[in-house]
């Protein structure tokens, strides 16, 4: 169900989403880790930790536009889909040079 | 998925397949390493157990880990908890050390209590054992963890869970190529 | 291979890191506290019996009995990496047959938020105070204090004695059981 859903990012906007991930949840890590000390509370630390992921979890899981800005420029299809017909044409060419290695 | 992994498997020579097995065995020998490190600089002979059950609570919960160390030259003292085994049970006890005795040859004995117990351990002990020794004790706890031990106890709780992720981590370091 | 799962659990996998990291970072940070505090101890009242232990052995053994005023402030003791305290007050003492006995008299668990100033007048022992043999008649030298044991919510678990102690010394005569 959620795998029918195009979870696709280009290459960079992976790096993008990964490294995003990373400082956000540090950060917030480290936030959290100053008001656990100040207040004394560790619970605290890991509340603002646990915020960190979930907005780490809304910014970078779900494959956003930022993250497929650079799709990659794959080759055009050629044109000519029944090149079955003209390839051996060619084939019969080189062959016509080194014949026995080719009909291997 | 399984297909496809199989397949990676095929297109491994031999070569790289003994590869995988020597990494595989590699990262168990240095785990056992690290094992066996720790049991020679604790002095105990289980240097991380994780707690079972809950009469240390609310010090210890079920699945909270504890390091432990035993010193020989260190005699045990009330309020330490220490980690101790009892003749016909398989499973060590983790519990406070409430009452002791030394002598003046310096054998000592003592009496231990869950927190969490309204009395002491003696009903634990083996029939007419009345008091602990040294001997008895795996491990005092110096270092506490929490929840970490709870995989461990999900495994124990659902072997089949273990066998699972044991083939699973087996496979993947056989088959995963760097 | 980069799809929505792998991310999740990439993530999950980091912050677990992370989390680990901040509690290491949190033990470090209370790594150095000494956990020191005094504590005043007092006994009102002391009487040594000679009666059978039916727990265990079944020969007559010294039973002392004693009442005992406590006051120690522990609040301060508590920070951001101590959970509980495992408090218990520990008679200790010299007899015939052992050069040192440990014996706990009384403890109490002070979980964090609960008051810690602990300022008790004529309080029972939670626990019989046998000797492991006659020691106890006539002993001079007996010695009161008061330890705890710091429990984190991660790192090590150290144990403090408190400094004050009290030394009290028992009657020279069992106490009669029936007059009891």
């Amino acid at each position: 169900m959620v795998l029918n859903i195009a979870t696709h990012m280009d290459y960079e906007g992976q790096h993008l989403a990964e490294k995003l991930s990373h400082i956000i949840v540090v950060v917030f890590g480290v936030i959290g880790w100053i008001i656990g000390y100040v207040n004394q509370q560790f619970s605290q630390t890991i509340m603002v930790l646990g915020v960190g992921v979930l907005i780490a979890a809304i910014v970078t899981l779900p494959p956003w536009p930022m993250y497929r800005r650079k799709p990659l420029s794959w080759r055009k299809p050629r044109k000519e889909v029944t090149t079955d017909v003209s390839k051996p044409e060619k084939e019969v060419v080189v062959s016509a040079s080194k014949p026995k290695k080719k009909n291997k | 998925m399984l297909g496809s992994m199989l397949e990676e498997f095929q297109r491994m020579n031999k070569r790289q397949f003994f590869y995988q097995v020597l990494s595989f065995g590699m990262i168990v020998s240095s785990a056992l390493m690290i094992w066996k490190g720790l049991m020679v600089v604790t002095g105990s002979e289980s240097p991380i157990v994780v707690v079972l059950s809950g009469s240390m609570e609310p010090a210890f919960h079920r699945g909270d880990l504890l390091f432990l160390t035993n010193p020989a030259d260190e005699p045990i003292r009330v309020g330490e908890i220490v980690v101790f085994k009892i003749e016909g049970r398989d499973i060590p006890i983790v519990h406070r050390v409430l009452k002791v005795h030394e002598r003046e040859n310096g054998t000592s004995k003592f009496l231990t209590k869950g927190d969490n117990n309204r009395v002491d351990d003696r009903g634990l002990y083996a029939p007419g054992q009345l008091w602990l020794t040294p001997r008895d004790v795996v491990g005092r706890a110096k270092g506490f963890l929490p929840y970490v031990g709870m995989v461990t106890i999900m495994m124990n709780e659902y072997p089949k869970l273990k066998y699972a992720v044991l083939a699973c981590l087996g496979l993947y370091v056989l088959i995963h190529r760097e | 291979m980069h799809t929505f799962l792998t991310r999740g659990n990439a993530l999950l996998t980091f912050t677990l890191s992370v989390l680990a990291g901040l509690t290491f970072f949190c033990f470090l940070s209370t790594g150095l506290n000494a956990y020191s505090a005094t504590a005043t101890i007092d006994t009102v009242k002391v009487l040594v019996k000679n009666v059978p232990d039916y727990s265990a052995q079944k020969e007559k053994q010294d039973l002392g009995y004693l009442m005992f005023d406590l006051q120690a402030n522990l609040n301060p003791l508590f920070n951001w990496n101590a959970k509980q305290l495992f408090v218990f007050l520990t008679a200790e003492y010299e007899s015939p047959d052992n050069k040192l006995n440990q014996v706990v008299l009384w403890d109490k668990i002070i979980q964090r938020g609960e008051n810690a100033n602990l300022d008790m007048k004529n309080m029972n022992t939670n626990y019989y105070f046998w000797d492991d043999g006659n020691g106890l008649r006539g002993n001079p030298n007996v010695t009161l204090t008061l330890s705890w044991n710091v429990i984190p919510n991660a790192g090590m678990l150290s144990i403090v004695r408190g400094s004050g102690s009290h030394t009290f010394s028992f009657p020279n005569e069992y106490t009669n059981v029936r007059a009891q």
